[in-house]
Formats: C-alpha cells, sequence, structure tokens
C-alpha cells in the first residue's frame, strides 16, 4: 500500500478546523434560538446512548 | 438561557435528556458538590453523549461518607468499584470511584475528591445553573475553559472542542481578565489561540 503520511496529516489537520469551524456554527445556533429548540436536536444523540 | 456573572447564576430552560435525569437524580443526593468538565459542555448544547460525569466533592468523614452511601443505594444506584461502604471509602482517598444506576454501568457519576488548588478554586467560584425547577452546581466558565485546553495540550481533540463550545457560548459575558490569568497557570496560551 502507497500510503501518504503528509497527505494524511494534511486531512487531519483539516477536519479539526471543519469541526471547531462547526462548534462555532452550533454555539450560535444555540445562542440564538430557544433552549427546547436546540436541546431537542441534541437530545437524539444523548437519548440513543441510553436505549 | 441566561447567564447572570455578578450573581454567578445560569437559568436553562433545556429539554431534560436521560443524561440530565440521572445527574439530577443522583445530584439530589448530595448536600454540597461542583460538577465538572465534559458535562458541563453537554449541559449547554455541546453535541456528544459521554460515559461519565465528573463531580467533585469535599473531604469527608466515614461516617458522613456511610450515610451517603447508604442514600445512593437507597435510591437505585450502586458503586462499580466495589459493594462494600469501607473499602469504597479507603479507595475514595487515593482514587476516583464510580456510581451508576444498579446494573447499567454507562452512564457513570465519576468522585473526585477535592484535592489541588484547581479543585478547590472550581468549588469556591462553583456557578449555580437553575434548570427548569432543579438546581445543578457547576465549575466557573473560566476555568471549564482552562482546564479543558490543558486537557487539550495531551493531544485530546475532544476537550478543545468542548473548551471552543463554552467559550463561543458566553465569550461577551466571560471575565476576560481572569480566563487569560488562568490560561497562563495552566500552560495552554497556544491551545487558547487554537480556539479564539
Amino acid at each position: 500500500m502507497n500510503i501518504n503520511k503528509k497527505e494524511i496529516k494534511g486531512e487531519i489537520k483539516n477536519n479539526f478546523k471543519e469541526r471547531l469551524e462547526f462548534i462555532k456554527f452550533w454555539a450560535n445556533y444555540v445562542k440564538t434560538h430557544k433552549d427546547e429548540d436546540w436541546s431537542e436536536q441534541q437530545n437524539i444523540i444523548i437519548n440513543s446512548q441510553f436505549v | 438561557m441566561e447567564y447572570d456573572a455578578i450573581r454567578k447564576e445560569i437559568k436553562l430552560n433545556r429539554n431534560i435528556s436521560e443524561l440530565d435525569k440521572f445527574v439530577i437524580d443522583f445530584c439530589s443526593l448530595l448536600e454540597e458538590y461542583v460538577l465538572v468538565s465534559g458535562y458541563v459542555s453537554i449541559l449547554f448544547g455541546r453535541s456528544r453523549a459521554t460515559e461519565d460525569v465528573d463531580l467533585l466533592i469535599p473531604v469527608m468523614s466515614l461516617e458522613k461518607f456511610n450515610k451517603l452511601w447508604g442514600k445512593i443505594y437507597d435510591s437505585g444506584f450502586e458503586c462499580l468499584n466495589t459493594s462494600l461502604s469501607q473499602e469504597a471509602f479507603e479507595l475514595f482517598q487515593e482514587h476516583n470511584i464510580r456510581f451508576s444506576r444498579k446494573g447499567k454501568p454507562i452512564p457513570n457519576m465519576e468522585f473526585k475528591l477535592i484535592k489541588n488548588d484547581i479543585h478547590k478554586y472550581s468549588f469556591k467560584n462553583k456557578i449555580k445553573v437553575i434548570l427548569k425547577n432543579t438546581i445543578l452546581y457547576i465549575s466557573p466558565l473560566e476555568m471549564q475553559i482552562a482546564y479543558k485546553l490543558m486537557l487539550g495540550k495531551q493531544g485530546n481533540k475532544k476537550d478543545l472542542e468542548d473548551a471552543k463550545h463554552i467559550y463561543e457560548l458566553f465569550k461577551e459575558k466571560l471575565n476576560k481578565l481572569e480566563l487569560t490569568k488562568l490560561v497562563g497557570e495552566l500552560d495552554s496560551e497556544n491551545e487558547f489561540k487554537l480556539i479564539k
């Protein structure tokens, strides 16, 4: 297998950057929407752990 | 969500998740505590689950611990480390111990004894969260961010993301001087630059 480690490192770095951008987007959503709204969406992730 | 930084109080009207129910039920048994780390980010909307909730507890006598142990077991929880109160107390002096609902190890509450200055700071400066009709106590947001940045230094991206979520959510109301001071004390300036 020919693995380009430099390319993979770049992908990891970009992935983290994109995740931080989404966290900023989501935090802004939480700030600008009612608690009931964002928590309803978030609870889908949390409650799935309890099934 | 409303944060009153002067009164150290946050009013939160989120829909209660199964994780919140677990935390509320457990914390209602405790006289003094402060919730720290990942659950604090999740409580305020971070979109992730967790298997454990970290809780700081002040030093207590064996007698007080035994009483608490009884309340915990009577309320349907159990210790994952041992079923013996005396042994749990001894373990607790050196290690964290975990409690969960009986027969369901996930999620669990990780009991940590207040030992170091970071713990003491978090306990002393805790914030009251009014969640519908319940009250929970959490670590101050500035410490929450600085501590998560420090953990992120070890390479755990999840901790940096938790710090970023709290920072973005409350940045207009954070005590910037205090945050900068704590970030400096925890040697996390580079990680702070990453999330700002």
